[in-house]
């Protein structure tokens, strides 16, 4: 993020850099310093996964629900979530939703208990 | 540097002598507006006079040299910028133009309230002086708030006041009523409007409404245009021009359009209109390009260029391009 400096009524103008959670893609912004901008509200949670079905996680909430509406990242990510679920280990998969979207980021190995 | 072409010139790059070329129009064609974006890339160098003090000086003294210009509306704006420059290096120079009888009115007040914005404590004399003796109101009203101004920014209360932080980096002419007291709109509008109150308190009325800066508190800034004193009512679009909220504009639109305003109170509607810049004040500026006076002849080439600005996507208003 950097700022301009200001002219006669003292407003600045900011230039925002930003990546698109979703895509990785760079995005930018100019704003008057002085507006309000709309910020994406992200949250981020994981689940366990049960299974790997026709390009879709079939994942577990914490209700013992399942929840199959997930993608597959279709980069190295789903390649290495695909490789360790096959070697049969537990997965626990994190998956970030803002803005009516969801995707899966990162996944580790389950804590044994 | 051909004289033909004053153009290309970006502000990292540019000497501190090209820029003085451009604000004293010495090649006889540099634009209004590029002269103003000059005069702002200038006090930005200015200003840094803790980093490098000369070059921050020989700044002030290339700004300066612009008040031997007939422009009254490029002069005003060259004592607001010393002031705002916060560098001490700009008083003698400012003091000479509030002394100066040649200077116009527009240019005397903005040198009055530049020495009160730089808290300048040797010119309390001579502003007590015009406070009492001159015989113009905007003058008199000016020197009235330099005063008040370096008598809090030097007192204890003004140490003990909690005061909410403004989102503009402009040095103002008042601080804002402190928050210290829940005010609500209605209470602030009748501070702002009360004639039998100190133009200083006023002012910090108006200040407050300016940092709340919600629809309603526009509005009651609005009110202020019915006030009889043309200072006044030119600090009440100026901070329009910084809050930049749309719901000004036909209050704005207005002023501008009413020939009985002063000159120093449509030229400041202009730039503001310039500022906030929603496409419907595009063909009212456009349409006093030929107006009878000369302040708003040139404030609405200045404010078109601002609307230019933060129609675009440029970054910076003070870079020359």
């Amino acid at each position: 993020m950097s700022t301009s400096k200001t002219g006669k009524h003292g407003h600045a103008k900011v230039h925002l850099i930003a990546t698109d959670i979703f895509t990785g893609k760079k995005l930018e912004d100019l704003s008057p310093s002085t507006h309000n901008m709309e910020v994406p509200n992200v949250t981020r949670q994981e689940y366990q996964l049960l299974d790997i079905d026709d390009g879709f996680l079939s994942l577990m909430t914490a209700d013992g629900d399942t929840k199959d509406d997930v993608k597959t990242p279709e980069t190295s990510l789903g390649d290495e979530i695909q490789a360790a679920f096959d070697e049969g280990k537990e997965l626990l998969v994190t998956i970030i939703a803002a803005m009516g979207e969801e995707a899966a980021i990162s996944f580790k190995e389950a804590p044994r208990s | 540097m051909s004289a033909e072409k004053p153009a290309e010139v970006d502000v990292d790059a540019a000497s501190l002598e090209q820029l003085r070329d451009i604000l004293v129009n010495k090649s006889g064609d540099s634009s209004l507006a590029l002269r103003f974006r000059a005069l702002f890339n200038l006090k930005c160098i200015g200003e840094e006079f803790k980093q490098n003090r000369e070059k921050a000086n020989t700044a002030v003294e290339y700004i300066a040299e612009a008040f031997a210009d007939d422009s009254e509306l490029l002069k005003h704006e060259v004592a607001y910028v010393l002031g705002q420059s916060k560098n001490l290096h700009s008083a003698p120079h400012l003091r000479e133009v509030l002394a100066n009888d040649k200077q116009q009115c527009m240019v005397r007040h903005e040198a009055a309230e530049a020495l009160g914005a730089l808290i300048d404590t040797e010119s309390l004399p001579l502003l007590e002086e015009y406070f009492k003796n001159d015989p113009l109101i905007e003058i008199r009203q000016t020197c009235e708030l330099a005063i008040a101004k370096i008598n809090y920014e030097t007192s204890e209360e003004f140490k003990q006041e909690n005061l909410e932080k403004s989102a503009y980096s402009s040095v103002d002419p008042a601080p804002p009523l402190s928050i210290d007291q829940d005010y609500k709109i209605e209470k602030l509008q009748n501070i702002l409007n009360d004639q039998d109150k100190p133009l200083f308190e006023r002012y910090r009325a108006m200040f407050r409404l300016r940092d709340i800066s919600t629809d309603e508190a526009c509005l009651a800034l609005a009110s202020g245009f019915a006030d009889p004193s043309a200072l006044f009512k030119h600090e009440i679009a100026y901070v329009f021009g910084q809050i930049c909220n749309p719901v000004t504009v036909p209050s704005l639109i207005k002023v501008l359009q009413d020939k009985s305003e002063a000159g120093m109170v449509r030229h400041e509607a202009a730039e503001a209109l310039g500022a906030i810049a929603t496409d419907e004040v595009l063909p009212v500026l456009k349409s006093f390009l030929e107006d009878e006076d000369e302040v708003v002849r040139d404030s609405a080439v200045v404010a078109l260029d601002m609307y230019e600005y933060e129609n675009s996507n440029e970054m910076e208003y003070a870079t020359i391009a």
